[in-house]
């Protein structure tokens, strides 16, 4: 019997092997290939619509891929590898009449904790939110962001060893963001895998280490963010100028301009280097402010998206910054 | 299936339940409901014939109405109206409300048999039905002593006789009449519709909040569609179990109390117990599946009040049951298993069907609750994922294909 690459897939938290999901005559996920390594802080990223949810339905065991195979924790994907998984699904959901220690001690117990093990994991949790003093607490008496924090409790509860976050963030005051960022990175310190799914791109730079771009079911681009970021588009300058200068957009090294408050975030042709840029534009206008970054994932994500499928326009959150109308097919106009 | 699992949604269903305040709602409303819905129509009868009647009687004979008036009752007062009095105004008289009613005797009475009763109301059954007798008696009495017969044999000769009423069983003979064994009738299906249909309901609205709130997300994410299903129709099947438990007990210490012997019999208890379980798994695998593909309660109703009718349709049907037990049109809906419950517990405490019709009627049902959770798991399974639209039929169908 050939040695099967039995011990790359024990290494790996997550892998997805050709996973296939249809509904009636709408692909969902269309022959999907996804490895996320042990220990690191993976991001699914996509459009809506774009499969994630399905994805994450499917190594939940709430959905039954098509075809492919899915493997959990070195496992192939069943009933007994769920409890190993803590998923925070993006639509939120406890029972709002219960008291919340009464929550936490019920999907405590499925999850396969006793009573007393459960017990202390969710006063150990509570505290660490600063939430102690809402556990006798009716859950629909919380606010939302409280709820929120609730729900993720729930979700490590268990200690699992895969935490599949589905927009961890929404919902959440800048403090609990904060504080949500800390406990994520924390986890991942302690060697818990985490598969973020979110849309917000500052969060994925931030936290990420690996990342896939889903769209119309299958990976666009994927691997290690640095390596993305390197492939996927030159460099982006951050820009900011003396009140009343303007600066020319037709400079030969600009792929695509985008205004953030009163700063410009410059995406600069593959091959087009910073330095030359900021004395080029230094001579024509008086510069305030100038920072060299890899290209924002936003603007991969955005090209990335249209290119692969021009007639869709990738809905972003209303937060995220506009973009150019023009067409973005790299390399420079 | 994992049974740890299923076992902690039994738990968190059946404490959750007893724990609302519509539980002990149900737990002593119900009883209360239920008895005067049986009793009501008889209390109410008996306040009527409690009222005082004056009855007149304008005898044109001469002959019968003495003998009426000597056997008139303290709730209801004959009086004799002088013969020549106009008939215009003893309906004057009950148009005033100084009479009830009153009775013509016409001359002819003797050979014809015919008089009338003219009143306000004519539908006190009970009143109307014991004067026809006694006249009927009077015109027999004066008849045999026109014939020459002695009065102590007319009084002999007309006695009429007294029937008593015994049911016999396989449980032994037991004396009754109609009114009781019908009451126990309609109690027992009653008492089953209101064990089955409230728990039924609180599982179809439990899977319907589920997936309002999006806790099934969370739910499936650690337990399978059957597991959960099954640990919900278990949990408030033990809710019904603790009514059906709560309302026996009441019943038992109530006739200890009292001294008087249980109402229904052994019997009758096991019928229930053999056809509530079966019965209970059906209409809960039913609601539950329509709760799964139903986003809001309201969605739902259309669905509740067929299934309602179909459990108390025996009571219903009682009437004609009650005379005709052992029709064929009775037999065969037996064998429909949404109706067999409650039929079948129906019938049995009006006659007992024979042994093979109990069996045979049990297995159908036993063998379309195997089937109805087969296809409602599948529903189940799709359903509860669905937000939105309600599904079409045939989509429902093709999700019961599925494997």
């Amino acid at each position: 019997m050939p040695v099967q690459p039995a011990a790359v897939v024990r290494n790996d938290a997550l892998r997805l092997e050709g996973v296939v999901k249809s509904f009636d005559r709408h692909r969902a996920v269309d022959g999907l290939d996804l490895t996320v390594p042990r220990g690191s802080i993976y991001g699914l990223l996509g459009p809506n619509g774009a499969g994630k949810t399905t994805t994450i339905r499917m190594l939940m065991g709430i959905l039954r891929p098509d075809a492919g195979r899915i493997h959990v924790l070195g496992e192939p994907a069943s009933e007994a590898t769920k409890d190993r998984i803590g998923y925070l699904p993006e639509e939120r959901g406890l029972y709002p009449g219960m008291k919340v220690l009464d929550n936490l001690l019920f999907f405590g117990a499925l999850r396969g904790l006793s009573t007393a093990e459960a017990r202390a994991a969710a006063g150990k949790w509570l505290a660490r939110l600063r939430m102690e003093s809402t556990a006798l607490r009716k859950l629909q008496e919380l606010s939302k962001g409280n709820q929120q924090k609730i729900q993720f409790v729930a979700t490590v509860l268990h200690e699992p060893e895969l935490l599949v976050l589905d927009e961890p963030f929404s919902g959440l005051d800048p403090v609990n963001q904060d504080l949500m960022r800390t406990t994520i990175l924390d986890l991942a310190a302690q060697g818990k895998t985490i598969v973020l799914s979110t849309h917000l791109m500052d969060e994925v730079e931030r936290l990420c280490s690996h990342l896939t771009l889903i769209h119309a079911g299958r990976a666009i681009v994927q691997g290690a963010l640095d390596d993305v970021r390197r492939e996927h588009g030159g460099e982006t300058v951050h820009l900011e100028l003396e009140p009343g200068q303007e600066l020319d957009e037709r400079h030969p090294a600009i792929v695509e301009v985008r205004r953030v408050g009163r700063s410009l975030e410059i995406q600069l042709g593959a091959g087009a280097d910073p330095s030359a840029f900021l004395s080029e534009v230094a001579a024509q206008v008086r510069v305030r402010r100038f920072e060299v970054r890899g290209a924002s994932l936003h603007s991969i994500f955005v090209r990335l998206v249209s290119a692969d499928d021009p007639a869709e326009v990738p809905t972003l959150p209303a937060s995220a910054p506009r973009v150019p109308e023009a067409p973005l097919t790299g390399g420079g106009r | 299936m994992n049974f740890r699992k299923v076992r902690h949604v039994v738990r968190r269903e059946y404490l959750e339940s007893v724990r609302k305040r519509s539980f002990l709602l149900g737990l002593v409303a119900t009883p209360l409901m239920m008895g005067a819905m049986i009793f009501l129509p008889f209390v109410s009868e008996g306040l009527v014939s409690q009222e005082e009647m004056r009855v007149s009687i304008l005898d044109r004979t001469g002959r019968y109405g003495a003998a009426l008036i000597a056997d008139a009752s303290p709730d209801l007062i004959l009086t004799l109206a002088p013969p020549g009095m106009a008939e215009e105004e003893l309906d004057a008289r009950v148009a005033a409300e100084v009479l009830t009613g009153w009775i013509l005797i016409p001359e002819d009475f003797a050979e014809t048999g015919e008089c009338t009763y003219r009143s306000g109301s004519i539908t006190n059954l009970a009143v109307l039905e014991s004067l026809r007798t006694r006249l009927g008696l009077s015109l027999a009495g004066a008849k045999a002593q026109e014939l020459g017969l002695p009065s102590e044999d007319v009084e002999s000769l007309l006695r009429p006789a007294e029937m008593r009423t015994v049911r016999v069983g396989h449980a032994g003979a037991r004396e009754g009449d109609f009114t009781q064994v019908y009451l126990r009738a309609v109690m027992l299906v009653m008492t089953m519709f209101f064990a089955l249909i409230p728990t039924g309901q609180i599982l179809m609205r439990s899977v319907i909040e589920e997936k309002s709130n999006r806790v099934i997300e969370v739910l499936l994410s650690s337990v399978t569609p059957l597991e959960l299903m099954v640990g919900k129709i278990i949990g408030l099947g033990a809710v019904g179990l603790t009514l059906l438990g709560a309302w026996a007990s009441v019943g038992v210490l109530l006739s200890l109390r009292l001294g008087t012997s249980l109402p229904i019999s052994g019997g009758e208890i096991g019928m229930f117990v053999l056809y509530f379980l079966p019965g209970y798994f059906f209409f809960a695998a039913l609601l539950g599946s329509i709760g799964s593909i139903c986003s809001a309660e309201r969605d739902a109703q259309p669905f509740l009040m067929p299934i309602s009718l179909t459990l108390i349709l025996p009571v219903m049907m009682g009437m004609a049951i009650a005379q005709a037990p052992d029709h064929w049109v009775a037999r065969a809906f037996s064998f429909f298993p949404p109706l067999t419950p409650s039929l079948m517990l129906f019938r049995y405490a009006i006659k007992e069907p024979p042994a093979w019709e109990i069996l045979a009627t049990w297995t159908t049902l036993v063998l379309a609750t195997i089937a109805m959770f087969g296809v409602s798991a599948r529903v189940f399974r799709v359903g509860i994922l669905m937000t939105g639209k309600r599904p079409t039929l045939p989509e429902i169908a093709r999700w019961a294909r599925e494997r």
